[in-house]
């Protein structure tokens, strides 16, 4: 008997008992109004988090002793991986990956119980049944379709080792806090259910999901940078975001997560969106489920995979539960959703909201379905169409601008209404500055539409919040004196929801203004070079010396093939090609960046032979620009996501009937 | 004073415009000239017949090292890209072409992004008029009962700069 395996499979057996028992249990308390029961049933998730917890040490223990009788760790380590490399190991596959997720799920849901359920007791028994069925859902998976614990029939000498494209530094954070996003969702999906199943839908769910959903958004936000990082520095294409069906599943969750922390607004302070926010919460976790359904069933290769993978035909079922589920209580509770109608203005922020959440919820159906396309074409053609990168850019495009031009439009709006003297004002500046913009560029030769429209519309987003920063900074000098840096900074203490939100969007600008740089103004050339040899790429010289080979003997690495390139004769940089012991024909690109703020020289090694190599380079415009954009939106979040202190401003209430007949 | 912020706002704004212009300019793409140029604009508009979604130009497979050295042959022998890209979509099919045609069962795709942008549109569109309208009602109620309106959300700015939020320009 393996006594690891029987501790990890007893770990998540118990655990999938102990989720059983926090439906059962809450069901029954809130049944016969037993409060004893209802904290066992509180208890029992966290006694989910604990087992699932320890299975995951008893897999890291596994990986760490190299127990190779354990198919998930001969399938994804090796003995020559150093320790630190085995964190990968835990959530790579399908068993660990899937681990991980549960974990995740159990700690969040953990720390909402600890947190949060204690102050929503009219919805804390219908939390916990719905945190339990969302628990019991993923450890049956685990359990009975894909245990990271199965034991294989023979032990094999060394495991296999890791996927090649994780062996980096970037695959220790970026899975994991991807993987962290999304399920993360799973808490303001929580508390959407628990006020449907309870009836309690006024303002009292939001403000508990408001700030789950930021973090969520923040989380899922972080593990898509960190991918996107990865993606250029480990990839060796050029770029960062391809519209791969795996990058998709994981930007659509944030979509609608980004929409209902717009939406919530309206909804605090006008009583309105109460249908729309909690279908955005929904919608988000079941894009969530979808996202782990498409990359872990094998849909993202083929319909035939899919088809082979047990895995994949159960989560298709929980997926549409999900789905169902959400609907049904949505159409249940729909008469108790309606908005209290306090709507006084088209030229309003409120206005500017609402369409944001559908500009929102339009990219994520267009994206959705180009995800989906190439298995329906499949299904129906029974051949597989590819949707590149093409459909994406040229169908999100406008959509994006429009998101940027209804950021600025809400940021100039007041709320309730802005008069037509106010409105004039508050446009005039920023109109200038966007007239400015556009014949600067086409004065200086820019005549690409998409390019003209997409900086214009950020040079309004940049103008008008920097004005705001100006104005709230000049109100804080008035009052107290301060200099204007300690008076920008006190914005953040007076209102920090808003004023961090102004930072994401300057994130999000900057990062729009990098994304278009390096898709339109990229240059990329070819070059087949013998040692001694340059070629141009951008205005930039790159010279080819030779080549080396290295062994750098760990992580199943067999050895390493390094160009020595400069850049304009003094930068050295050694892009290269990674091969590896078990994979053989996957050989993995060692990409090398000359960056400064104004572009990146993106470098690395296509082939090579005896004479010589064969280098791709290319120049990337502002790249450094897309990173400090997400540092700025992250930041943005980060304070966004402090409790704001000041008091909750007070909405008009409908009178009362009698009032209104007297 | 605040006139002198605003233009300074929007001299930022013209050097953020100009830098812009300047670093575009130096980038801008040129036409592909040579043999080199032209099999790597081909090349960005075909995808590796194995993989998911991954570039020819930029895919290291067996199969994708073939196709490139197919493509520098057909060019020196005189096909245009369009020809070559023919070639190729009658050998692995529709799959391999990076930008999807606008043709055929396709059109569902193309037909399903328009419904969602129309839907939305008129979605928000419809929306916002129902809340127009019912929100009349509403405010007719409102100023019958003489309740008072809320505070804005920057009411405590409004107070420090001593001015109306409705006054304020900005």
């Amino acid at each position: 008997m393996n006594v690891t395996a029987t501790l990890g499979s007893s770990a998540l057996l118990t655990a999938l008992a102990s989720s059983a028992f926090a439906i059962v249990a809450a069901i029954y308390g809130h049944r016969v109004g037993s409060a004893r029961t209802l904290i066992a049933a509180r208890r029992a998730i966290f006694a989910t988090a604990a087992l699932t917890t320890l299975a995951v040490f008893v897999l890291a223990y596994a990986l760490l002793a190299n127990d190779f009788s354990i198919a998930h760790v001969a399938s994804v380590s090796s003995s020559d991986m150093q320790p630190w490399m085995k964190w990968a190991s835990i959530y790579s596959g399908q068993p660990g990956s899937l681990l991980y997720w549960t974990w995740m799920l159990s700690l969040f849901l953990g720390a909402f119980t600890f947190t949060t359920l204690r102050h929503i007791p009219w919805g804390a028994p219908h939390a916990i049944a719905t945190m339990g069925a969302l628990l019991l859902a993923f450890l049956i998976a685990l359990v009975f379709f894909a245990s990271p614990f199965r034991i294989s029939p023979i032990t094999p000498l060394d495991g296999q080792g890791l996927n090649p494209l994780l062996v980096d530094g970037g695959m220790l954070i970026h899975p994991p806090a991807l993987l962290a996003g999304l399920v993360s969702t799973a808490v303001p999906f929580t508390l959407g259910a628990a006020a449907l199943l309870s009836g309690r839908l006024d303002a009292a769910w939001v403000r508990h999901a408001r700030s789950w959903a930021l973090l969520s958004f923040l989380v899922l936000s972080i593990g898509n940078f960190l991918g996107a990082w990865w993606a250029y520095t480990v990839l060796g294409w050029g770029g960062y975001w391809g519209w791969d069906p795996v990058e998709n599943s994981a930007i659509l969750p944030l979509l609608p997560m980004t929409a209902f922390l717009h939406a919530q607004m309206v909804q605090e302070r006008r009583g309105m969106l109460k249908g729309w926010t909690i279908t955005l919460v929904l919608a988000s976790f079941a894009l969530a489920v979808f996202g782990t359904f498409n990359v872990r069933s094998g849909l993202v290769a083929s319909v035939h995979s899919f088809a082979e993978s047990e895995v994949g035909a159960y989560f298709l079922v929980l997926l549409g539960l999900v789905v169902a589920a959400s609907v049904v209580l949505l159409v249940w509770r729909w008469s108790r959703l309606q908005a209290d109608h306090d709507f006084d203005s088209f030229a309003s922020r409120e206005t500017g909201l609402i369409l944001n959440t559908y500009v929102l919820i339009a990219l994520t159906l267009v994206i959705l379905g180009g995800t989906l396309f190439p298995v329906f074409s499949e299904l129906i053609k029974g051949v597989r169409i590819t949707v590149g990168p093409p459909f994406f850019n040229d169908v999100t495009g406008p959509l994006w601008i429009t998101l940027l031009l209804l950021l600025a439009l809400g940021t100039v709006l007041p709320w309730r209404r802005a008069s037509p003297g106010l409105l004039s004002r508050r446009l005039r500046a920023p109109l200038i500055a966007l007239t400015l913009t556009l014949t600067t560029l086409v004065a200086f030769g820019m005549r690409d539409v998409f390019a003209l429209a997409t900086i214009g519309a950020g040079a309004l987003v940049l103008f008008v919040t920097a004005r705001e920063f100006v104005i709230g900074a000049r109100g804080v000098r008035q009052a107290n004196g301060h200099n204007w840096f300690s008076a920008t900074t006190s914005l953040f203490e007076r209102d920090q929801q808003r004023y961090g939100g102004y930072l994401v969007h300057i994130g999000v600008t900057l990062i729009a203004i990098s994304a278009l740089s390096s898709y339109a103004f990229q240059e990329q050339v070819r070059a087949v070079v013998a040692a001694g040899d340059t070629f141009e790429v951008g205005g930039h010289t790159i010279g080819f010396h030779g080549l080396l080979e290295r062994d750098p003997g760990v992580n199943g690495i067999s050895s390493e093939i390094i160009a020595q390139i400069t850049v304009n004769g003094d930068t050295v940089l050694n892009p290269g090609q990674r091969f590896f012991t078990n994979f053989a024909g996957q050989p993995v690109a060692i990409v090398a960046i000359d960056g400064n703020p104004l572009r990146d020289v993106y470098v690395f090694m296509q082939g090579w032979d005896e004479n010589g190599a064969e280098i791709q380079a290319f120049v990337n415009p502002l790249m450094q620009l897309l990173w400090f954009g997400g540092f700025v939106y992250i930041v943005g979040g980060v304070l966004a996501y402090a409790p704001a202190r000041g008091p909750v401003t007070e909405r008009r209430t409908a009178p009362p009937e009698e009032a209104q007949r007297a | 004073m605040r006139s002198r912020r605003k233009l300074s706002l929007l001299a930022a704004t013209f050097l953020a415009a100009l830098t812009f212009a300047l670093v575009a300019n130096e980038a801008s793409a040129q036409e592909p000239s040579n043999l080199d140029e032209q099999a790597l604009s081909i090349e960005k508009q075909l995808l590796c017949p194995q993989c998911t979604n991954e570039r020819l130009d930029v895919c290291n497979i067996a199969i994708c090292i073939d196709m490139r050295l197919a493509i520098r042959e057909q060019l020196i022998d005189g096909r245009n890209s369009d020809e070559i890209i023919f070639f190729f979509q009658n050998r692995y099919g529709q799959r391999i072409l990076a930008d999807i045609p606008k043709e055929g069962f396709n059109l569902v795709l193309f037909g399903w992004a328009g419904a969602s942008l129309l839907l939305m549109s008129a979605g928000g569109g419809f929306f916002l008029f129902r809340l127009r309208s019912a929100g009349r009602a509403y405010q007719a109620t409102l100023a019958a009962t003489d309740q008072p309106a809320p505070q804005a959300d920057d009411a405590w700015l409004d107070a420090e700069l001593g001015a109306n939020p409705n006054e304020r320009g900005r």
